[in-house]
């Protein structure tokens, strides 16, 4: 137990008392602020929305900013990897962030054709979104010097919610996961999906009672 | 050579008792700032972990528990009633990254250990009315987690659990990645997404078996 003044302790256990942040987590804040601005005024985005919150922590280089475009009150979190590993050579962006979107802790998003994320999807934590792979059908070449496929596109249509871990790959084609879907967490989802359903597992798929019953779609706030 | 080698030695040991400094200072002060339901001894908060101050009232570390880098344990506000939301017993190892999202209540029992990247999550969000965006957060009652000793978690689990009560019994292990909503009874090893049983312990034999033999 803690060696603080039991009269103290006393009020600051009272469960209904406010409790005041950390004013340590004001540095963290100011680094998250900073590093916001300092990404909207100075990144050559696409375009980028009013509100947008990007966590200090965020991995985005400068050098695929203009291939990315963030609507308005975007928030990326900590740790978030958003990513073009072989920079296109036309002028469309490749990332595309709607309105409201929130992208939780330790996502990783990498896009080489595009990759779009409509209005309110959310990401909960340590989720990826990939639209190419690995090339690895030459055998006796290094997998890392294979380069990647040339893969396909990704849209996430509004209000969808992306679960805990899961994966969204896209190895060629078009996929499409439909308005107000839901991703189970630990799901990895490579075909489309229609809109208003539920997917879960490994490989995903349908399972529309989930709504109501044990497995939730556990995501982020 | 031998004095190049021990020089990187003597550098990586002194950045090794750097981070093992900041997280002995940042455990001292969590536990004399924050207002913890109980801050057990010897419990190591590692300074990259993600508590909020508002919400450690509702947080209850016992005895020698260690939180690992990138830790996220947080409470859902509207969550009334005295007794701590986040229950994480006396011995736990919480492992990188996990996260705990607590509503109504998670317990872990002592000795429980966590593999990286689990998460325990006691509610979920509303999604069977398509007119309310997902955005806003009207989070689904949920019910209680309990998880009680000596259980195991491997790395990436789900534990989450939408509408009742779930509990892993004593001694059970979760496999990487599995995805568990329903409660388990005790001594099994649950793999799988949606998560199955896959062995028993028998108690006259004194080994695992597979539930069906």
């Amino acid at each position: 137990m803690s060696s603080m003044p039991e009269a103290m302790r006393h009020v600051m256990r009272d469960p209904r008392s406010k409790t005041l942040e950390d004013p340590l987590s004001l540095v963290t804040r100011l680094a998250s602020r900073f590093r916001t601005l300092w990404m909207s005024w100075t990144y050559p985005f696409a375009s980028v929305g009013g509100e947008f919150r990007a966590h200090y922590t965020c991995d985005l280089r400068r050098s695929i900013a203009p291939y990315v475009r963030i609507g308005d009150s975007v928030r990326l979190d900590r740790d978030v990897w958003v990513n073009i590993p072989v920079l296109p050579g036309t002028n469309e962006p490749v990332i595309v962030f709607d309105e409201g979107c929130k992208v939780g802790k330790r996502c990783m998003i990498s896009a080489k054709n595009r990759i779009h994320f409509e209005r309110n999807v959310v990401l909960a934590p340590s989720v990826l979104v990939m639209d190419h792979n690995h090339a690895f059908e030459n055998v006796n070449v290094p997998i890392k010097s294979q380069g990647i496929t040339p893969g396909g596109t990704i849209r996430i249509e509004e209000g969808c919610r992306v679960g805990f871990g899961a994966a969204i790959v896209c190895g060629k084609g078009e996929l499409v996961i439909g308005k107000n879907s839901v991703i189970g967490p630990n799901a990895v989802v490579s075909r489309s999906v229609p809109p208003n359903s539920v997917v879960a597992g490994n490989p995903g798929q349908l399972v529309n009672d989930l709504l109501v019953n044990d497995l939730p779609a556990a995501d982020a706030r | 050579m031998s004095t190049v080698q021990q020089d990187i030695a003597i550098d990586e040991a002194s950045f090794v008792s750097i981070s093992r400094i900041a997280t002995k200072l940042n455990s001292i002060w969590l536990r004399h700032t924050y207002p913890f339901a109980e801050f057990g001894r010897g419990a190591s908060v590692h300074y990259s972990c993600d508590i909020g101050r508002p919400q450690s009232s509702e947080i209850c570390l016992g005895d020698d528990v260690y939180l690992a880098p990138g830790v996220w344990l947080d409470v859902t506000s509207g969550s009334a009633g005295p007794e701590p939301k986040i229950v994480i017993g006396s011995g736990c190892s919480i492992g990188r990254r996990c996260t705990m999202l607590a509503r109504n209540q998670i317990v872990l029992e002592v000795d429980v250990l966590l593999g990286p990247s689990v998460l325990i999550m006691d509610h979920d969000h509303e999604a069977s009315s398509l007119e309310n965006p997902v955005h806003a957060p009207s989070a689904v009652s949920g019910g209680r987690i309990l998880i009680e000793r000596n259980c195991w978690l491997g790395i990436g689990a789900v534990i989450a659990c939408g509408a009742r009560d779930l509990t892993i019994g004593r001694n059970s292990v979760v496999g990487a990645n599995a995805v568990v909503g329903q409660s388990f009874p005790p001594f099994s090893v649950i793999a799988g997404n949606p998560a199955k049983l896959v062995k028993t312990y028998d108690q006259q034999a004194g080994k695992w078996v597979r539930p069906h033999e």
